[in-house]
């Protein structure tokens, strides 16, 4: 009833496996705080908003990350460049390394924090993606960009989930910083790059803590985003 | 399924593509693409990233039916999406899976998914590829863990060599088990129904209370119920509540405004295919209805007011749409001509 026809179609991915010495390596070595204090987990009870509370995970992708010189211009774009960046009281995976990198100056960094709208459409995808990771929704296609989880206690004996899922192509946010830095043939360069908790919080958009316990979407959430967009990152410029 | 589609009055593509898995490995996957009726579009929709092959839909099928990829081994996609019910459970909620515990909404049918453009009553999942990881894994569904999945799978000696050959690329991973199984529920067309016998090629099989019922149907129904997919794949408000006031569980019950959460999309819910709808009992996005006769009755007498209802079924004061009980009967002998017993026997 129908005809069959034949296509051919062949694609092909040049192999490319000379390592080359003159290359260099640069890691992005990330650091949670808490009030400018190492973050600490579940057993340490921290105070804001007349509450105390407890943190027991936070995650976050850093993605897109690319290198600029002093006039602005791209000069390094790492593939794709998606990393969960994880921290519990066990667990503590918040380093980025870039491999076989062009010896040159790097003046600023640039990356996001969340996940591109291209690649939030679909979640059948590896590695740090992966859905295994707990990132992705299941209801609404797509990843939590951000998610803190942890506990609020009201007064003695009382206490109530405190749960931030921030995601939503709305929420994906760049960020750019300085870091005047330089990748040297065989050799490690790292940035340090702080992230300040209590900032998800604070400016432009205060939170209170203790009234909104639970954000997941919706206005809140994309306060907290412009919150991590604006003050959530510092480098620590070597020197 | 493959193998029905060859007797069955479609046929298949054959289209060789190369693939490269790492340096120098070349592979060769045969991939399909299979043809539909014209009254469907003339081809199957198929997404770019995951093309058919036939090892990927077979291999899709038999996740789709495998109980052990549920915690407790007893649970299946197909326990909700039985092929017999046109790939539903006669349910209204559903409590089928691993905790016992009821659904929030009711399990819609995978005839002719491929098609669909947003996925679940309010179109949240975007893809067939990414709306699997969501029963997988829900503790009232099949409350698995993928990453414990992967492990056994990657361990069993039946199943690791049939991803390795599927997906030579992925290999076992979470994303090949969603792909397989996106693949095989692509392959679910209803396409040979009394209906799309009648359209294609035969005017003489319909009665003339069948004959009556299109015709009524054509007027007061397809403009969201488009022909011959059975739905516009768009949201609507068809008036069964006037407040939407329960913001409970993430939302839930708001229909489309979860998702676009755009305030005139309170209350829509997608419109769903009404292809073997008289198999698919109970009816709507949270079964409320048992019957086909209580739908028409709701749509000639019960449409509720409210902001988001949708203005065909809005007349100035009047709601609904006017039927005498004779047009609600034939309307229903109109939606029987849908089921195609073909479908339910051969998918
Ligand atoms: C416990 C019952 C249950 C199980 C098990 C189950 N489903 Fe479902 N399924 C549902 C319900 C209920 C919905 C509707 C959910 C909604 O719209 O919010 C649904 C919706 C769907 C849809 C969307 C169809 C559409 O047109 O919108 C697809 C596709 C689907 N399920 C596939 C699967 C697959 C694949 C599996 C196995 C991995 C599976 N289901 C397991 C109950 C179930
Ligand atoms: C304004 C658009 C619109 C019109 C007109 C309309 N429907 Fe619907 N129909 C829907 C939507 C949307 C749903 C799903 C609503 C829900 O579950 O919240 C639906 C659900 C149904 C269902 C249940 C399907 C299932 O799988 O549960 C049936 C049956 C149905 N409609 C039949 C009809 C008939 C017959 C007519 C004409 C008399 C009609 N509809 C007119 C939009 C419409």
């Amino acid at each position: 009833m129908y005809a069959s026809t034949l296509v051919l179609a062949l694609s092909v991915t040049s192999c490319n496996d000379t390592k080359e010495l003159d290359k260099g390596t640069l890691i992005i070595q990330f650091e949670n705080l808490l009030d400018g204090e190492a973050l600490k987990f579940e057993g340490t009870r921290y105070n804001r908003d007349q509450v105390d509370f407890q943190i027991a995970v936070l995650k976050y992708y850093i993605s897109n990350v690319k290198f600029l010189d002093e006039t602005g211009q791209v000069i390094y774009t790492e593939e794709e460049s998606y990393h969960l960046l994880e921290e519990t009281a066990s667990r503590k995976d918040l380093a980025i390394e870039l491999t076989e990198l062009e010896v040159q100056e790097v003046s600023s960094i640039e990356f996001s924090i969340g996940i591109d709208p291209e690649k939030n459409l679909s979640l059948d995808n590896t590695g740090d993606l992966d859905p295994s990771n707990e990132m992705a929704w299941n209801w609404d296609t797509g990843y939590k960009f951000l998610l803190m989880e942890g506990e609020i206690f009201e007064s003695e004996g009382t206490r109530k989930g405190m749960v931030y899922h921030i995601g939503g192509n709305e929420n994906y946010k760049t960020i750019k910083k300085e870091v005047n830095t330089k990748i040297k043939a065989g050799t490690t360069t790292t940035i340090e790059i702080k992230a300040e908790v209590l900032s998800l919080f604070d400016a432009p958009h205060y939170i209170n803590i203790n009234e909104v316990n639970v954000a997941m979407g919706g206005e809140n959430a994309s306060k907290i985003a412009e919150n991590y967009a604006n003050n959530f990152f510092s480098i620590n410029t070597p020197n | 399924m493959l193998k029905i589609h060859k007797n069955y009055i479609f046929s298949l593509l054959l289209i060789l593509g190369f693939t490269i898995g790492g340096c120098n490995e070349k592979e060769i996957i045969p991939q399909y693409t299979i043809e539909v009726p014209d009254n469907l579009g003339g081809y199957l929709p198929q997404n770019g990233r995951n093309k058919f092959t036939e090892k990927g839909v077979l291999l899709g099928e038999k996740i789709f039916f495998d109980q052990r990829f549920s915690s407790n081994g007893k649970v299946s996609c197909a326990t909700c999406h039985e092929p017999e019910r046109a790939f539903t459970d006669g349910l209204a909620l559903s409590n089928l899976g691993v905790s016992g515990k009821a659904l929030n909404r009711n399990s819609p049918t995978l005839a002719n998914v491929a098609w669909a453009v947003g996925l679940f009553w309010d179109g949240g999942a975007l893809n067939l590829e990414s709306l699997s990881f969501g029963p997988l894994t829900h503790v009232d569904e099949m409350n698995n863990d993928l990453d414990s999945l992967v492990d056994w799978l990657s361990n069993d000696p039946e199943y690791s060599p049939l991803f390795l050959e599927a997906f030579p690329a992925l290999g076992v991973s979470s994303a090949s088990i969603s792909r397989a199984l996106a693949q095989f529920q692509r392959t679910l067309i209803s396409a040979n129904s009394k209906y799309d016998q009648y359209t294609r090629t035969d005017e003489n099989i319909f009665s003339a209370a069948e004959k009556r019922g299109l015709q009524l149907f054509t007027q007061h129904c397809s403009s969201c119920h488009e022909t011959d997919h059975l739905t516009d794949f768009d949201y609507h408000n068809n008036g069964l509540d006037s407040e939407f006031n329960d913001t409970s569980l993430e939302e839930v019950f708001m229909g489309r405004y979860r998702i676009s959460r755009d305030e005139r999309d309170i209350g829509k819910y997608k419109t769903p295919t009404l292809r073997n709808i008289a198999l698919t009992a109970p009816y709507m996005h949270d079964g409320r209805f048992p019957t086909l006769e209580s739908v028409l009755i709701h749509y000639a007498k019960g449409v509720q007011d409210s902001e988001t209802l949708s203005p065909i079924l809005k007349d100035g004061e009047q709601l609904g749409i006017k039927l005498s009980p004779k047009e609600q009967s034939e309307i229903i002998e109109f939606l029987h001509t849908l089921t195609d017993e073909e479908f339910i026997n051969n998918y």
